[in-house]
């Protein structure tokens, strides 16, 4: 079965999108999707839903969403790993095509949905790739970019403004450099209504997948839909690269497709531009672009760790038990540069170990009173960890409900020396939160 | 009157079917860079570039609209403003003048009436391969009463005669001020955390 495939079918068979392009004919796709098809077909009649199918070393994982199958097959990756790529391949597809497209093929079923993806096909190759090197999509969370706090403070009040003068065109607004955040405007976050990290990582992966023809153009005008937001419709992003260099970009988003919009979001863009350099903002984006993970690199060699990822649920100084509106905050992670992938595999096994209840949650780290996690957490009873070692390495996760730490340490050290180290990242962090992560504006 | 006032602007809009090098055109005229391979236009694109005819500054604003049939209910967004309709097809390829034929009829009866038209045969650098016969292709422009060009993105022919020209034939208006301004600088009351009571 070897490397891991995905494959994103119609309910009559038909290839939409796979991730090894045309390299497969589609008679060696056949007999793969052809077994899918058929047992859910047989589990749907039984009233029962297939997810995965063993075989050897090797899985197959299903996902009926609407008048689409989603089709996974790999060697290496658990269960859990190959539904969330089917999740997020889903997720990108609405993101091109908007749930709509279970109409069409519920009318025509013979509809060539490939022909309606055609480019933007390459949005999925995008985060299929992203997803097998990076670690965003295994933590649903879009990465963070370090920014001093006075500058964040500085693009958020512009970001404000850039609302304001917009007169309430712009919805969304979000400033990027490379895939990671540096700020983010939004409407007031309610429970059944919010921009979720899953569509500011859609987002991201988006833009990325388009670069060379968004460098291209001075502005360009997308349709695109946030499914998690409202899967039935799209937005219209406005795109312009502030400094292609260091990939700085602005994304600027409204509900309506009027080349008016466009011609406002445009003078919106440059106004935000102006003031941004005008009080050398600007200046302070691109170091923090140029910057990109040496911070978090820092910290890891600090604390003597590989590597580590950071994902951050809600703000860390937020009283965790139940604050409604910290709940509505997006999750964001800070990640060390990775070398290699094997991280993620023992992350996610780590984190599989985790979910299943299978973790210690009063070991050393929330014990030991000199590395007590208790003014870090502030729910130390909550803090659950993990770790496993391989190949010389130790991989270790700890969780609690505002954020989920994950690292690599390059020896089989003990564990009070791996909980003292552990702190040592999680306090560095704390240190810099404010620099470190965004709160996005809210209006 | 300052130098920048003087700047008249003409919107221009590129149509035409998938793969026909729309927005290989644009980058040759805006950059004068070309790609050999060109990802494909998703929505559309917005370029700008001045050039001077007859010693006017002109400011051609041009709309690279995506060619894919899921976006052609987008279009009339961009040529309803625009001044000049360039019709793109791909010489070594009949299927695309034909659509291009498409465009043109769309044009007629639902476009601005004032709108310039130009018909431009793209990809003349692949000579072998020709499909459309340049006599067809002038032919039916004249009919349609529009310009004809054969242009090469790739090899930088006919290109900027393209779009120097068709701007030139423009009754241009003022460029509107952009009117907007933003200050960086934050607030005092937004520096200031806000207090949280303690009950």
């Amino acid at each position: 079965m070897g490397q891991r495939k995905i494959f994103a079918l119609t309910l009559a068979g038909k290839r939409v999108w796979s991730s090894v392009g045309d390299e497969v004919s589609e008679s060696e796709v056949s007999s793969l999707t052809g077994l899918c098809t058929a047992v859910m077909g047989v589990c749907e009649q039984q009233g029962e839903t297939i997810r995965s199918v063993s075989c050897g070393s090797g899985r197959i994982v299903c996902a009926r969403r609407g008048e689409l199958v989603f089709v996974a097959a790999g060697s290496s990756d658990c269960e859990a790993y190959l539904a969330r790529e089917l999740e997020y391949a889903y997720e990108a597809m609405l993101m091109a095509l908007t749930s709509r497209v279970h109409k069409v093929l519920a009318s025509s079923p013979g509809y060539d949905v490939k022909e309606l993806l055609g480019s933007t096909g390459t949005v999925l190759s995008s985060l299929e790739a992203w997803g097998r090197t990076r670690p965003e999509p295994f933590l649903g969370a879009a990465r963070a970019a370090r920014l001093e706090a006075s500058r964040r403070a500085q693009l958020a009040h512009v970001l404000a403004s850039a609302r304001k003068i917009s007169g309430d065109l712009l919805v969304f607004g979000v400033a990027l450099c490379g895939d990671a955040v540096l700020s983010v405007l939004q409407p007031t976050p309610t429970i059944e209504r919010r921009l979720r990290s899953t569509d500011l990582l859609l987002l991201a992966n988006y833009v990325r997948s388009q670069r060379a023809a968004l460098v291209a153009a001075e502005s360009s005008w997308l349709p695109l839909c946030l499914p998690r937001f409202d899967e039935r419709g799209y937005f219209h992003a406005f795109v312009a690269y502030l400094d292609p260099a260091v990939d700085l970009c602005l994304v600027l988003v409204a509900a309506d497709d009027k080349p008016e919009t466009f011609a406002t979001l445009r003078n919106v863009s440059k106004a935000i531009e102006n003031a941004l350099l005008r009080d050398g903002v600007l200046d302070a984006l691109r170091d923090a672009a140029v910057e990109d993970y040496r911070a978090a690199d820092r910290i890891a060699e600090t604390a003597k760790a590989d590597h580590f990822i950071f994902s951050r649920r809600r703000p860390l100084a937020a009283q965790p038990p139940k604050e409604p509106r910290a709940e509505l905050a997006l999750a964001q992670c800070l990640s060390a540069r990775a070398v290699g992938t094997h991280h993620w595999a023992h992350y996610h096994a780590l984190a599989l170990r985790l979910r299943c209840g299978s973790a210690q949650p009063q070991h050393a780290l929330a014990t030991d009173p000199n590395t007590s996690a208790h003014d870090l957490f502030e729910a130390p009873l909550a803090a659950s960890l993990v770790y496993a070692t391989s190949n010389a390495r130790t991989y270790f996760a700890l969780t609690a409900p505002n954020f989920e730490l994950y690292a690599t340490f390059a020896s089989l050290a003990p564990a009070s020396d791996l909980a003292k180290r552990t702190h040592h990242i999680l306090s560095l962090i704390k240190l810099e939160e404010p620099a470190f992560f965004f709160d996005p504006v809210s209006y | 009157m300052t130098e920048k006032s003087k700047v008249k602007e003409v919107k221009v809009v590129l149509l035409g079917d998938t793969g026909v090098g729309k927005s290989s055109l644009a980058q040759r005229f805006v950059t004068n860079n070309f790609k050999p391979y060109c990802e494909t236009t998703i929505g559309a694109s917005f370029m700008s570039k001045i050039v001077v005819v007859d010693g006017k500054h002109l400011k051609c604003q041009i709309w690279d609209t995506a060619g894919q049939e899921k976006y052609h209910s987008l279009a009339p967004m961009y040529y309803r403003g625009a001044a000049v309709a360039i019709l793109v097809y791909d010489m070594t390829s009949a299927k695309s003048f034909e659509k291009l034929k498409e465009w043109a009829r769309e044009l007629r009866t639902q476009g601005p009436t004032e709108i310039i038209l130009a018909v431009a045969g793209n990809k003349s650098d692949l000579e072998d391969r020709r499909e459309v016969d340049t006599g067809v292709a002038q032919t039916y422009a004249d009919d349609i009463g529009a310009a004809f060009f054969e242009t090469s993105a790739k090899d930088d022919r006919n290109v900027s005669d393209l779009f120097t020209a068709m701007a030139g034939r423009v009754p241009a208006a003022a460029s509107p001020a952009d009117g907007f301004r933003i200050d960086a600088h934050v607030p005092r009351r937004e520096q200031t955390p806000k207090r949280k009571s303690c009950c």
